[in-house]
């Protein structure tokens, strides 16, 4: 299809909106890197789905002088409108044929029938369910990643798939696939007075500034993992006791906790060592590379050449280091807290 | 030779390593000491012959050139020769492939994914 002819579909898209909101409406604004994003929900059910990940970045309305992205997020049924689709037009990671330009992104989120869909030139993101019932327990805990992603093309922000920790003076991504060690990582730093959480999955980095953002306030873990992290067991939310990992609302069990934005110094790649003690070994930009674009880039659809670059950009200007971790959460946490520090006093 | 063009396939180079994503199938390498020289000289537009005659160690070298062409990060193409490179390529050439993302791009999305969806996989 042309952009035209998306932009028509898109216009007819957005009026579904407005009908399926109403008095309903909930508008959210919230801190997104060093800008603001407005986030409209059709219903307060939805709203409360997909905005609780987001709750720590919430902005007073009055306080915005620019939105640079605005989200149209509503559930229903649309008819009689029907989408310029049908089942066979979707491919890998869900995109839809033909609906993807330069300027219009689109896919069809398979398992929970999402349609996602952005406008470059207008900044506006839609996410549509046919019920928010069907909203899955990991969009809950990272919603709109997919928006997010797009929307950075333009900008030099990017949406990493890494965790951070750090204080308000310095902080490290902590980088590798699910399964490397990283969620534990990020989330021993609860255990400890002086570090803090900005994310365990997701991060938003300015990678022309090197500041890390906090994006999402809900962390997971393994329920396997919860008997080795046991001081996160009375944190975990009842809601999810179906769902594949255990989820933290950080924001709400423990605000104090949560990195909002740091310079960022370091990247960190965790490994799993059987050794007790952890230790700090320094890597090099090409293995911190490996760790993050790859991920990054498959994880999240399209504009991966643009997202590469800004991988390359941030790795040339972090220190990298593997960590092998040792056995106990304390001591893992309070390893690289004396390492921020330590290697801070360098930094001056 | 030339290095297929950046929709597909992205780089960068660093002092002692090259990291090359295949942004179609997810694939990712490391290219180290004479195939991270070898990869220096297919991006600058090097030809094969041009290549392969500045390797010590021609026929260790050749079948990474082959390597390349048969993981479709460089092509042949009929590009004239550029000068004559003074450089020596020292060494073997030492690569890895990484295939971990690869399931990511490839997994059928209809009937290859379990009810908490993308990029979730059914239990084997």
């Amino acid at each position: 299809m042309t952009d035209d002819r998306i932009e028509l579909f898109l216009q007819e898209f957005k009026e579904c909106y407005y009908k399926a909101s109403g008095k309903e409406e909930q508008n959210i604004s919230i801190r997104l890197g060093s800008e603001h994003a407005k986030l409209h929900f059709s219903n307060q059910h939805i709203a409360e789905k997909m905005s609780r990940s987001l709750a720590h970045l919430k902005a007073p309305s009055e306080s915005v002088v620019l939105n640079t992205l605005s989200v149209f997020c509503f559930e229903g049924n649309l008819s009689p409108f029907s989408f310029p689709w049908t089942p066979a037009d979707f491919e890998v990671q869900g995109l839809i044929k033909g609906m993807n330009t330069d300027r219009f992104q689109t896919i069809y989120q398979h398992g929970s029938g999402a349609i996602i869909l952005f406008d470059q030139l207008r900044k506006e993101g839609f996410y549509y369910i046919d019920s928010a019932t069907n909203i899955p327990y990991w969009e809950v805990s990272f919603p709109f990643r997919t928006l997010f992603h797009w929307w950075t093309r333009d900008t030099p922000y990017q949406l990493l798939h890494a965790g951070g920790i750090g204080d308000i003076s310095s902080s490290m991504i902590i980088t590798g696939k699910s399964g490397s060690g990283k969620s534990s990582t990020c989330l021993s730093s609860l255990l400890h007075q002086q570090l803090f959480l900005a994310g365990d999955d997701y991060v938003l980095i300015d990678t022309q500034k090197g500041i890390l953002y906090s994006l999402y306030n809900c962390v997971k873990i393994e329920w396997g993992n919860l008997e080795r992290l046991n001081f996160l067991k009375k944190l975990t939310d009842t809601k999810f006791k179906d769902a594949d990992k255990a989820m933290i609302f950080v924001n709400e069990r423990c605000s104090e906790k949560i990195l909002t934005h740091s310079e960022l110094h370091y990247s960190f790649i965790p490994v799993i060592s059987r050794e007790g003690k952890t230790k700090v070994i320094e890597s090099n930009p090409a293995e911190a590379l490996k760790s993050i674009a790859p991920t990054t880039l498959f994880q999240l659809p399209l504009i991966r050449t643009e997202a590469f670059g800004k991988c390359v950009a941030l790795v040339k200007r972090l220190r990298t280091y593997q960590v092998m971790l040792g056995t106990d959460p304390g001591e893992i946490a309070e390893t690289l807290y004396v390492f921020l520090n330590k290697d801070g006093l360098n930094r001056v | 030779m030339g290095v297929t063009n950046s929709s597909k396939i992205v780089s960068e180079l660093f002092e002692d390593e090259a990291v090359v994503v295949n942004l179609v199938n997810g694939s990712y390498y490391s290219f180290r000491s004479a195939a991270l020289e070898i990869w220096k000289m297919a991006e600058a537009g090097y030809n094969r012959e041009q290549i392969i005659s500045a390797c010590e160690n021609q026929d260790a070298c050749k079948p990474f050139l082959d390597y390349l062409l048969t993981e479709a990060l460089a092509m042949i193409d009929d590009i004239p020769a550029l000068v004559p490179s003074e450089n020596k390529i020292q060494g073997i050439p030492e690569y890895s492939k990484y295939e971990d993302m690869k399931d990511l791009l490839l997994l059928d999305p209809i009937h290859e994914v379990d009810q908490s969806g993308w990029p979730n996989k059914l239990p084997e």
